[in-house]
């Protein structure tokens, strides 16, 4: 017997026992059965022969055929975008064709691409900063709104994450971006687009980077609008390396603090595991500064400028505002979970101030602090049954585990005894924690 | 209402593609035509982009971007040099002013200031340390970079275009460049606004056009 046929025959029984009602148990055979699993299959094919029309559309676009006018080639592109269009509203009068309608839809996005493309192609017009993505972008923005279009929202979030990338980083960039990512992230909340929501966060996290690039770059920036001939006269230092790692730390505990609150339901995974990631990879890099100490001609640069901190503190005073309701909670539980995120917030804004002591210093601190976030996340996802974020700390509770032996024992063994010393270590602890998070899962299930 | 927004949504589109199409047009044909010869060495090779396909941005002439000092009205230094040697305005615009003779398009005066009459170029001086060495051991000229913007050719033609750019080796021997295939006469007509800037119409070797 399969899984499935396990669970229909549980079903039964469960409705049966008045574990759940037969109104529940049709829900979760629709789930499962074999016509929901053909239709997830066809639609799955209907959008990636949207894509591949599209992308085709986009190619043959490209190759920049001369046998017409550009007023011509301007009109074959607007029938085509309306064409596809066209179908795809009048599939979408039809609930069953629903799947169909999100299709058309999708080439009809590609095809306005194409023919914003083709314009500037037939016009020779180059943009510097990738303009046309964004008239590509406010094209798709009104049909999304109107019609919930799972796919080009997506799309429309990916050419969002593409033009932050390869901006010209203005003031004016910066807020654009900032703009259409509020308004696209109010459609992925209301479509509950996980997929869209992942690469905005993405995308955020550039812009965020290119905010931080900015404002580093004022002192310096009176006469001087392009940021690339700013950047070679800024004077990297510690203090503006560790404004970076607190600006995505501040973001990571803002993620973190989001799935743990639970504001959305499903957006508890995106939220935790790049929550995670933000706040431990950006911070992994220092914990390797003692490696610096001993090296001849090493000089500790310049402290950052105090303007660089303004979005990190704006974020992590954000995050210190919403923990307020939980320190005035009544539950042990929230209160313990509050205190933790303002307690690391109020870490993550003093530590700049880490760039005026020595390698060594910041890399004991360091390590200590990161130490103390990863069994601190570990106590607080298991006491809010977040799993996700269990797991994930786990897992870089492992690899920092990892790195820290490798780091450690790598100049006192031989490179043969520490591997296989490194290996038996991770297959014991591998047990080890296999066994403790069974016991918590299990405690987690019981309840 | 479905209706509606569908309708609205569409002429959104259909705005934005004719839009940009029509005030394309209309920018490039509010200038003054004009056709120059380009730099046989240009600074840049044809490029390959996914959406937009094959573009090149053709280099202009020696006899537009070397610009003796006695054609230039104000003192060529305008810019300040901090104690680290960092010059504060890398870029600074030089309005060229250009008439035609017999021998083709000339320089007859620059600027740091936009000229109210005669047809001009924008273009930048690129003040690198070299060019500021120039100018300081008092060269007799400087030079000039036009910002004449890319040209979009259709992928069958990329080949002809390679051709007429020809194709240069470094020899170690001489320590140089020399010419495995010789490059062809190539010119690129240009739209020149009335602010200076240059919008390009159409590419030239050996006086036909590459689409």
């Amino acid at each position: 017997m399969n899984n499935v046929n396990w669970l229909f025959s549980q079903l039964k029984k469960w409705v049966k026992d008045g574990v759940i009602s037969s109104e529940q148990a049709g829900k979760i055979r629709s789930r499962y059965s074999k016509d929901s699993k053909i239709t997830n299959f066809i639609s799955a094919l209907l959008v990636f022969g949207g894509v591949l029309v599209g992308l085709g559309l986009i190619l043959a676009m490209a190759s920049n055929w001369q046998g017409f006018s550009s007023m011509i080639k301007v009109l074959i592109i607007l029938l085509f975008v309306s064409g596809f269009n066209y179908f795809g509203y009048h599939f979408y009068e039809i609930p069953k064709r629903r799947n169909l309608s999100q299709t058309f839809f999708l080439m009809g996005a590609f095809a306005f691409g194409a023919g914003v493309n083709l314009v500037l192609q037939a016009f020779n017009i180059s943009f510097d900063t990738g303009q046309e993505l964004l008239i590509w972008i406010a094209g798709l923005f009104l049909f999304v709104k109107f019609f919930e279009l799972f796919w080009v929202l997506i799309l429309a979030n990916i050419l969002l994450t593409i033009w932050i990338f390869q901006t010209g980083i203005s003031w004016t960039d910066i807020a654009v971006y900032g703009l259409l990512a509020f308004l696209f992230l109010r459609l992925i909340l209301r479509d509950k687009n996980n997929p869209a929501l992942v690469f905005s966060l993405i995308g955020t996290s550039l812009w965020f980077f290119l905010l931080q690039l900015r404002m580093l770059a004022i002192p310096h920036a009176e006469k001087d609008v392009d940021i690339w001939l700013v950047l070679p006269r800024l004077d990297f230092g510690v203090g503006d390396a560790l404004g970076f790692v607190s600006l995505y730390v501040s973001f990571g505990v803002l993620l973190s603090v989001l799935a743990i609150k639970k504001v959305k339901e499903w957006t508890a995974y995106p939220f935790s595991v790049l929550g995670i990631i933000f706040l431990y990879f950006t911070q992994i890099p220092f914990t390797f500064f003692h490696n610096f100490a001993n090296e001849d001609g090493f000089q500790m640069p310049n402290p950052g400028y105090p303007i660089e901190a303004l979005p990190f503190i704006a974020i992590s005073a954000f995050i210190i505002t919403i923990s307020l309701d939980g320190l005035r909670s009544s539950s042990k539980r929230k209160k313990l979970v509050s205190r933790f995120f303002v307690a690391i917030s109020l870490v993550n804004i003093l530590l700049p101030f880490l760039s005026y002591s020595n390698p060594m210093t910041i890399s004991v601190f360091m390590n200590l602090i990161v130490l103390f976030e990863l069994i601190a996340f570990l106590y607080i996802s298991n006491i809010t049954r977040n799993w996700i974020l269990f797991k994930w700390s786990l897992w870089l509770f492992k690899f920092f585990i990892l790195l820290r032996f490798f780091d450690v024992f790598s100049t006192l063994l031989n490179q043969a005894l520490l591997f296989v010393l490194g290996g038996a270590l991770l297959i014991w602890g591998g047990v080890f924690i296999e066994k403790q998070s069974k016991k918590i899962f299990d405690a987690g299930g019981q309840e | 209402m479905i209706k509606r927004n569908f309708l609205t949504a569409s002429f959104v589109q259909v705005l934005l593609i004719a839009g940009l199409a029509f005030f394309s047009n209309v920018r490039a044909s509010s200038g003054t035509v004009v056709v120059f010869d380009l730099n046989p060495i240009q600074l840049a090779y044809p490029s390959n982009s996914p959406f937009q396909g094959w573009s090149f941005e053709p280099t202009l002439s020696i006899s537009l971007t070397k610009i003796p000092n006695d054609l230039i009205k104000e003192h060529p230094v305008p810019f300040e040099v901090s104690d680290d040697g960092a010059i504060s305005s890398p870029l600074q615009n030089v309005f060229v002013t250009i008439t035609k003779d017999d021998s083709g398009w000339n320089i007859s005066s620059a600027s740091f200031f936009k000229p109210d009459q005669g047809l001009f170029l924008k273009s930048e001086w690129n003040l690198d340390p070299y060019s500021y060495e120039h100018s300081e051991n008092n060269s007799d000229f400087f030079y000039v970079r036009y910002e004449v913007g890319d040209i979009f050719i259709a992928e069958e033609n990329i080949g002809r275009l390679k051709e007429c750019l020809g194709e240069r080796s470094w020899d170690t021997d001489t320590s140089s460049y020399f010419w495995e295939i010789e490059p062809l006469p190539m010119s690129v007509e240009v739209s020149v606004l009335d602010d200076g800037k240059l919008i390009p119409l159409r590419l030239f070797c050996e006086g036909k056009e590459i689409k």
